[in-house]
């Protein structure tokens, strides 16, 4: 059997008939079949997996075999065909002193070359350098942030666990839920609380905030939590079946928050802390390396789930909590799933009110870390390799040009004995030089672009190794520098190889057809690809366009916010709390600068935001838990003037809205629309489940974008704050100038009313609304500058290949010109052959693009990814630039002087 | 065939020690080979098809291993697989190599180099 034969067998053929193929003919003659086999053999071992790393693992492993095997078997040959045939068979290994020689004889050779032509080698590698760099770059974030082990003991037994309800998750759960699915969930080792939320600190000078946890002692030992002061939490201490308030006041601080906030007391253990109003004494500080994975490291303070701030949070159909869990050895996740699923339809039977429909989410902790930004990571990946092809492509191509102007030098080094093998590994030395010059430089080049980027990144990047150059990123350089070494090398050593020596010495200054066949197709491939680039960053752009475009609801200029909580201990009822609500509008209203001030739970954009199911009256009350949910907010009156959202109809909260009078609401479009359609709302009741209480829509107001830009309209309903009182608030004030400058006087206002309250994320709205668009526009910045990084490197090539080819071309257009060609007809020649590359790679690449854009769906918002705008503008940018690009070396053709381009031969 | 002095082919690099202990115990095909090595050593050796052949055909040619006239099992095989054995040459190199070794091993032990004890 011939080894052509055993190529065409295999479930893997392709694979191992590539592979097969890179080894010398003699070598597969004699083991092709065998190889081919093994290959099939290693493809269908189980242990690899099939997933896609394991795959890579795989590729990796026959391919790096590959390789190291077949050069060592085409060094073989070579050298047992310079001995002779006779000694062809023998395994003696070659003199090694030989080899070496060779390289270095090579080196040299390469290095004089080299410098020969330093414009040359400066252009191929600064293309390197920016390839390899933006590759080196971009790697060492999906390193850092999707590939570095994360900190914890068996990070893949540790998941987080939300509520769900419907195409929902990641709602908070109540603490009763989670009791109970602690106590029944089999699949799960350890379960642990845990909720962020800002803590009050006081009685140490100014009233401050502190960024807390709420927790239990399994939350810590989950993630390997050490104490290097003190101790952690014990189990008892934070157990939550002893309810609110009953379990221990400890608090365990942060490495970061005893620095910081303590100055590293050493005495720190033992001391109590006025927390929310309430005394805790710490007991532990912990270690400096530990990171929660919650806050990836911002959280300053841990306590137990007891000292929740409110009592409402241990009431059953409240979500205010989230959980981790270490699964139990050897389960998987979809088993807890199904587990938990068991379980929430137990609880749904048991109490029905308030569980019906509800479910539990179950996301793995590296997946509820990194799953919004991987795939933004993996596109712009994608694009700097991209990037990279193209800059391949373009230093193939300046090796093309010049190999053609070298023949005569090959024709000749062959004359003088050098074999073909010896000339194709001296141009694949030239290559290699050339690709490690440019990863050199790509890592300096790396090196800058990172802090960059590091300091315009959104602060949303998980990130939990460092961002940098080690060992796992290094080695990525290196693999990427002699890919691209071997890419750009391999068809100018293959033509190299197949040149006709004596008719290269014969024949003088005629381009082969095929040499310039290859550099026009290495053109096309590279304007193809940029097409694709164009695009995806062209899709981006237009799709953060239409986000910027969205309409908040609201005019975020010049409106100031602040939030706040009241200790629970100090505001134990309603009453107190409607006096410090009151009183703290009058004292908003009074700063000189705010035009207007109000106070509201949940501003928009902030990361506040709480939901109800609602019933409008009439409507029968579904047992399904299938009730539609709509977005609640409290707020005083001048809430919506504040902010500008339009009164629609009926009227704002005003003095008749107090805590005895009747209950009213004020509703958004959507939900006025979708509850009463062509009625008016106003005068209609409405059914708030889980409180539980009837309101009377007074007013009707502008939709609002809440969570952010991209939501679709949500139904929205607001009460007056008199009516339901809560700790937590917000304060948005509008300012005549810069909203920022009033920060102080925000605060003074609230410290009027209670000089121990601490206000905490002072900010501009406009600064919320830039930091909703945040990580849309940092992808889009990447990717339009990797676009534009690629567009310039394709017009380059463009440039120099037609620029090459009327170089190539001076004899003809002079003896055309002799003959009476009229300049335009020149240019024309010239134009229409680089135009038509142009064309076709455009089909090409356009359908490439149409491909790749779906790959993109994910992230754009308002707009197709076959979007028409973008799909006809970046044809036509590219076709103008590269018409351009012909255009240019098409007039110097035109210019010729004709007897000096027939002298020139 | 060219058969030299066995001790000329000394050491033995790991590749071709290890096809060489597996042989030893009886004929096998290259993928055989390559996992009983890699069993062999749990799993620290793992040899790639252009690995393991490129070893092979040095090792053919220097006689330590022929290819073997038939094939076991034959309704079982892939028509691709062929069977390698030792020869008594490969047998004399791989003893004197395993000879050398053990000796080496010997020494180390005398100068408390190596901690595990001897197997008892």
């Amino acid at each position: 059997m011939t080894p052509a034969d055993a190529d065409r067998r295999g479930a893997r053929g392709w694979l191992a008939r590539w592979l097969v193929r890179l080894y010398p003919s003699g070598f597969r003659a004699e083991y092709g079949d065998e190889l081919a086999q093994f290959i099939d053999d290693r493809c269908a071992e189980r242990r690899f997996g099939t997933r896609w790393t394991g795959r890579l693992a795989l590729a990796w492993h026959l391919t790096s075999d590959t390789v190291r095997a077949a050069a060592r078997e085409h060094v073989r040959a070579v050298l047992n065909r310079r001995r002779g045939v006779a000694r062809a068979t023998t395994a003696d290994a070659p003199p090694r002193e030989n080899r070496m020689d060779t390289l270095l004889q090579d080196l040299r050779y390469t290095a004089r070359t080299l410098a020969r032509r330093p414009a040359y080698a400066l252009t191929a590698i600064l293309t390197l350098m920016l390839g390899i760099g933006a590759n080196t770059a971009i790697f060492s974030f999906v390193s850092a942030v999707l590939l570095a082990p994360l900190p914890y003991p068996e990070p893949d037994r540790i998941v987080m666990l939300w509520g769900a309800r419907g195409s929902t998750d990641r709602l908070m759960m109540s603490i009763p839920d989670v009791i109970d699915l602690r106590a029944r969930a089999r699949t799960l080792a350890d379960v642990g609380f845990v909720r962020v939320q800002s803590v009050n600190l006081t009685g140490t000078g100014a009233p401050d905030r502190l960024v807390g946890n709420y927790v239990t002692a399994e939350t810590m030992s989950i993630l390997g939590a050490r104490a290097a002061m003190g101790r952690l939490f014990a189990t008892a201490e934070t157990d939550p079946t002893r309810g609110w308030g009953g379990g221990e006041a400890v608090a365990v601080l942060s490495d970061g928050a005893w620095r910081a906030r303590f100055g590293a007391d050493p005495a720190i253990i033992g001391r109590t802390l006025l927390l929310n109003g309430r005394p805790h004494t710490v007991i532990g500080v912990t270690a400096r390396e530990f990171r929660d994975p919650i806050t990836v490291g911002v959280n300053e303070l841990w306590l137990p789930i007891t000292s929740a701030p409110n009592k409402g949070w241990f009431t059953r159909g409240n979500g205010n909590v989230q959980a981790i869990a270490r699964l139990r050895a050897g389960v998987t996740v979809a088993q807890v799933r199904r587990d938990l699923a068991g379980v929430a339809a137990g609880l749904a039977t048991t109490y029905p009110q308030t569980n019906a429909g509800a479910g539990f989410a179950v996301i793995s902790l590296r997946n509820s870390l990194v799953g919004d930004v991987q795939p933004v990571l993996l596109i712009v990946l994608a694009f700097v390799a991209v990037v990279l092809l193209i800059a391949c492509a373009n230093v193939a191509n300046l090796q093309l040009a010049r190999a053609a102007s070298r023949r005569r030098e090959m024709a000749m080094r062959a004359a003088l004995g050098a074999g073909r093998s010896r000339l194709v590994r001296q141009m694949l030395t030239e290559s290699l030089v050339l690709s490690l010059a440019g990863g050199v430089a790509g890592v300096a080049f790396a090196l800058g672009a990172i802090q960059v980027l590091v300091a315009s990144m959104p602060a949303n990047l998980p990130v939990f190794g460092s961002i940098g150059l080690d060992a796992r990123v290094l080695a990525y350089t290196a693999a990427v520098t002699i890919a691209s070494g071997l890419l750009f090398g391999a068809v100018p050593a293959l033509q190299a190889a197949r040149a006709d020596l004596n008719a290269e010495m014969k024949v003088r200054n005629a381009d082969g057809q095929g040499r310039a066949g290859a550099r026009h197709t290495f053109v096309a491939v590279q304007l193809a690809l940029c097409i694709v680039l164009l695009v995806g960053a062209g899709l981006l752009t237009r799709s953060l366009a239409s986000l910027l475009a969205v309409r908040p609801g609201f005019d975020p200029r010049n409106l100031l916010t602040a939030e706040f909580r009241l200790p629970s201990a100090k505001y134990n009822d309603p009453a107190r709390i409607r006096e410090f609500m009151a009183r703290a509008v009058i004292e908003l209203r009074a700063v000189p600068g705010f035009s207007s001030a109000a106070l509201v739970t949940s501003v928009p954009l902030s990361g506040n935001v709480s939901s109800a199911s609602y019933l409008t009256e009439g409507q029968p009350e579904p047992t399904d838990g299938s009730a539609p949910s709509m977005q609640t907010n409290t707020a005083t009156d001048g809430f919506f003037r504040t902010m500008r959202i339009p009164l629609l109809a009926g009227r704002d909260f005003d003095d008749r809205d107090r805590a005895d009078g009747a209950p009213v609401a004020i509703v958004n479009e959507t939900l006025a629309r979708r509850a009463w359609a062509n009625e008016s709302a106003i005068g209609k009741r409405v059914r708030v489940l889980g409180p539980d209480v009837w309101v009377t829509v007074v007013g009707v107001v502008g939709d609002v974008k809440q969570v952010t830009l991209s939501e679709p309209p949500a139904a929205q309903i607001y009460g007056p704050v008199a009516q339901s009182p809560g700790i937590f608030s917000s304060v948005v004030a509008r300012t005549d100038g810069d909203p920022m400058l009033l920060a102080n006087a925000l605060r003074s206002a609230i410290w009027a009313v209670d000089r121990d309250q601490p206000v905490w994320k002072v900010r501009s709205l406009e600064a919320l609304v830039a930091r909703d668009v945040a990580p849309p526009r940092f992808t889009m910045a990447l990717t339009v500058a990797f676009a534009l990084l690629s567009l310039v490197l394709a017009v380059v090539g463009v440039y120099g290949v037609m620029s090459f080819a009327v170089a190539q071309r001076t004899r003809e257009v002079g003896i055309r010109m002799a003959l009476g060609a009229q300049h335009v007809q020149v240019i024309g020649l010239v134009l229409a052959r680089g135009l038509r590359v142009v064309a076709i790679a455009t089909v090409v690449g356009l359908v490439a693009a149409f491909g790749a854009a779906r790959l993109i769906r994910g992230q754009l918002f308002g707009i197709a990814p076959t979007d028409a705008v973008t799909f006809v503008t970046v044809p036509l940018l590219l076709g103008a630039v590269a018409t351009v690009a012909c255009w240019l070396p098409a007039r110097r053709a035109a210019r010729v002087d004709p007897v000096i381009a027939l002298r020139s031969e | 065939m060219p058969k030299s002095d066995p001790e000329r082919e000394l050491p033995l690099s790991s590749a071709v020690l290890h096809i060489l202990l597996v042989l030893a115990d009886g004929e096998r095909h290259g993928y055989a080979i390559a996992q009983e090595v890699e069993s062999l050593t749990a799993g620290r050796i793992r040899m790639g098809p252009g690995t393991l052949y490129g070893s092979i055909q040095r090792m053919t040619a220097s006689a330590l291993v022929e290819r073997a006239p038939r094939r076991p099992r034959a309704d079982q095989d892939d028509e691709r697989r062929r069977y390698y054995r030792i020869t008594g040459h490969g047998q004399r190199v791989l003893e004197l190599e395993l000879q050398r070794l053990g000796a080496v091993v010997a020494i180390a032990r005398r100068r408390r180099l190596l901690r595990t004890p001897e197997p008892a």
